[in-house]
């Protein structure tokens, strides 16, 4: 049996989104037909408002619907500390740690062996930031594999000439890990470095 | 069916929400990709040992599609190179040109062992460029595209070899050289007999191996070339290495 024209193409686009297999897609979308009307349309306007009032902080890349965004008009911040993450979901999960610092988000995956290209990562603002001499420190907050330390000691090179402290959030020991089932490579960077107790 | 094999980690992408697709080089069973499942949860010790360049022993079960990784144990992960800019962005490369070039499932294994001593010599000791040449070169051959670097191709003598035909696969004669317009590079005296030497040189004789700027210069540009020629393809790793060395400690904006 043919599917209905529209399912087929409801399935399809639910087809497009990440981890969605063929059978989920199928599911998903029997799914949204047998919603009421009103929640169905819900769901379709959802995706419509994000896109047209969400998009990058023209400051710090933080997505937003008000530009500049709620961190960067927050003037509680200590706008001495710049934190670097690749995604606003980085973002939300160093908020939740009380960090009062200001971001910039790269809003792009960055990986070695798809090419290198400088202009892709829009670092424009951010080489303006450690210019103006109001930044101390920048945190590099880039995930913990070889894409993020290549791009870290790309960022920190960039820094220099700027006088900026340059960080990086430590490697280490999970809470609640075991010393025993660490591998070496976390282990080697947890040792060095330990901090006085 | 489960098997366990020492392998090289090529690359690990992310593959649905929490699982990597890894990309692994054995000596026994050559390319390979296998799924890591739930290697974004901080409880799994798999996510180590699938690293770019680590020397891992993996544990697979054969699934219909994929392989899946069960267990992993690193071998080796090259902690020198992994702390210094440079040697990761070569050990990468190494690993970008066998991803590029090998098909699944078909061992070689004297190339497995080649690039298992590179990796070595790179954490060991650092950058060699020559270390680096001796691997693309000794790659080619391992390929099957072995250059014909001791006569012309066109007529087989020995004397005055000055430019290497990338169609014919070999040296050219200065007598040879008016006939044969397209695809030539030029090449020293000095450059051609660097790479007769880098020609299966153990490490040893590597180490032993002087050559002037010019013909290292020559000699990357060849290797270069002729890669690309054989495998129809750029190298990423090459640009950004280039990319990034003149930026070191750059900083005007
Ligand atoms: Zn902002
Ligand atoms: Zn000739």
């Amino acid at each position: 049996m043919r599917l209905a024209r529209p399912l087929e193409n409801l399935i399809n686009q639910l087809l497009k989104l990440p981890t969605i297999g063929p059978k989920t897609a199928q599911r998903l979308a029997l799914y949204i037909l047998k919603l009421p009307e009103s929640e169905a349309r819900q769901i379709a306007q959802a995706i419509i408002d994000a896109r047209e009032k969400v998009a990058p902080c023209s400051s710090c890349g933080c997505l937003t619907d008000v530009d500049p965004c709620a961190i960067c008009e927050d003037e509680e911040r200590e706008g001495h500390i710049l934190c670097v993450a690749e995604e606003t979901s980085d973002v939300i999960a160093i908020e939740r740690t009380g960090f009062r610092g200001r971001y910039y988000v790269l809003n792009k995956n960055f990986h070695l062996m798809d090419g290198f290209n400088l202009d892709d990562l829009h670092l424009q603002p951010l080489l303006d930031q450690l210019s103006s001499g109001k930044i101390q420190e920048m945190v590099l907050a880039l995930n913990p594999d070889i894409d993020g330390e290549v791009l870290s000691r790309y960022l920190a090179d960039l820094a220099k000439p700027h006088q900026v402290r340059v960080t990086r959030l430590a490697h280490g020991l999970p809470v609640g890990g075991d010393i025993e089932f660490a591998d070496e490579i976390t282990l080697r960077r947890a040792l060095e470095g330990r901090n006085d107790v | 069916m489960y098997y366990n094999a020492p392998v090289l980690i090529i690359k690990s992408i992310d593959f649905r929400e929490a699982d990597k697709l890894v990309t692994v080089y054995s000596e026994q069973y050559g390319k390979l990709r296998a799924v890591a499942r739930g290697i974004k949860k901080p409880k799994s010790s798999l996510r180590s040992s699938i690293q770019p360049f680590c020397y891992s022993q993996l544990h697979f079960y054969r699934g219909r599609d994929l392989e899946l990784i069960t267990q992993g144990k690193l071998l080796d992960f090259f902690g020198n190179s992994r702390e210094d800019l440079e040697r990761t962005l070569y050990s990468v490369y190494l690993m970008e040109i066998l991803d590029k070039s090998l098909m699944d499932r078909l061992p070689i294994p004297g190339l497995f062992r080649l690039t298992l001593q590179t990796l070595r010599t790179i954490n060991d000791n650092g950058i060699n460029p020559l270390v680096i040449r001796h691997f693309e070169l000794n790659l080619a051959i391992h390929l099957g595209y072995r250059p014909q670097l001791n006569q012309c191709v066109v007529c087989g003598g020995n004397q005055a070899l000055t430019g290497f035909s990338l169609a014919e696969g070999g040296m050219i004669c200065r007598g040879c050289l008016p006939a044969t317009s397209t695809g030539i590079i030029t090449m020293s005296g000095e450059c051609l007999a660097i790479l007769r030497q880098l020609e299966g040189a153990n490490s040893s004789v590597l180490a032993r191996i002087r050559a002037s700027a010019s013909a290292l210069k020559q000699l990357e540009y060849f290797l270069e070339q002729y890669l690309q020629y054989h495998l129809e393809r750029p190298f990423q790793l090459k640009q950004t290495i280039r990319y990034l060395k003149p930026s070191r400690g750059h900083v005007d904006n």
